[in-house]
């Protein structure tokens, strides 16, 4: 699966369009964790736990969009677009959507 | 008495915060600096297309870091917010995430000849007013040309 966020993949042919693809998680921080940072928070720096929770997540997401494309017969996901948005308190979605298209 | 000790302790984190996230600013701009130095014969570029070259593979990279504020950066943003002053804690903080996500995307792309349509992004973590870091993620498109 070959995934870009521009319009084609350079270097082959576009020859179907399947349309939109998409895929979603929605995940919340762990309490316990949270303290760690909170300590952390005190004086500044990375916080390592986030990152890794969002890597985790925006993976997450990726899969099921990948997932979603090979159902419909894909080989190429194009012009792929991240949102986030915050759901309730202390949590928050990655939504990634683009097009399905087989290329050759 | 109480009171004394609450505010003992305010202030030693207010100092205690301003130099330990201050040497730690430093530390992570010098760093910065160097691996920027490292990886700029990959460029990383905000348009769709560069080099009339074939290519032979293209990839998704990202990379992401939470960069979470001190306890000096929240007290003196929330003061120079009370007069609509310029805030160049937080100005800081936001160059560093986006900076540090950037070299980690290009990190990921190691071996590949440009990163195409680069957009960064920002996300707050934290709960309503209470913000407790920032992330910043970098994404684009990995290009490899033929040799």
């Amino acid at each position: 699966m070959e995934i870009t966020n521009i319009e084609t993949i350079p270097g082959k042919r576009i020859t179907t369009h399947y349309g939109l693809v998409c895929g979603s998680t929605v995940r919340s921080k762990n309490a316990f964790k949270d303290i760690g940072a909170s300590f952390k928070n005190m004086f500044g720096g990375e916080l390592k736990n986030y990152t890794r929770l969002l890597e985790e997540t925006r993976q997450e997401a990726i899969s099921r969009m990948i997932e979603h494309a090979t159902s419909l017969g894909a080989n190429a996901v194009v012009n792929v677009r991240f949102a986030t948005s915050d759901v309730a308190a202390g949590a928050a979605e990655i939504y990634i959507y683009g097009t399905a298209v087989r290329v050759e | 008495m109480a009171d004394l000790i609450t505010w003992g302790i305010w202030i030693s984190l207010f100092v205690f915060s301003f130099f330990i996230g201050t040497y730690r600013e430093k530390a992570h701009f010098k760093n910065l600096v160097e691996r920027e130095k490292t990886l700029v014969l990959l460029p990383a570029l905000t348009m769709k297309f560069a080099e009339d070259r074939a290519v032979v593979k293209t990839e998704l990279v990202m990379g992401s870091v939470v960069i979470g504020g001190d306890f000096f950066k929240q007290v003196v943003a929330s003061l120079a917010s009370l007069f609509g002053m310029r805030i160049s804690v937080a100005e800081a903080m936001m160059d560093r995430a986006r900076r540090e996500a950037v070299l980690r995307m290009k990190e990921k792309a190691m071996g590949a000849d440009a990163i195409l349509n680069v957009r960064i992004e920002g996300l707050k973590i934290g709960e309503r007013k209470k913000i407790t870091g920032i992330e910043a993620m970098a994404y684009g498109t990995a290009v490899y040309y033929a040799k």
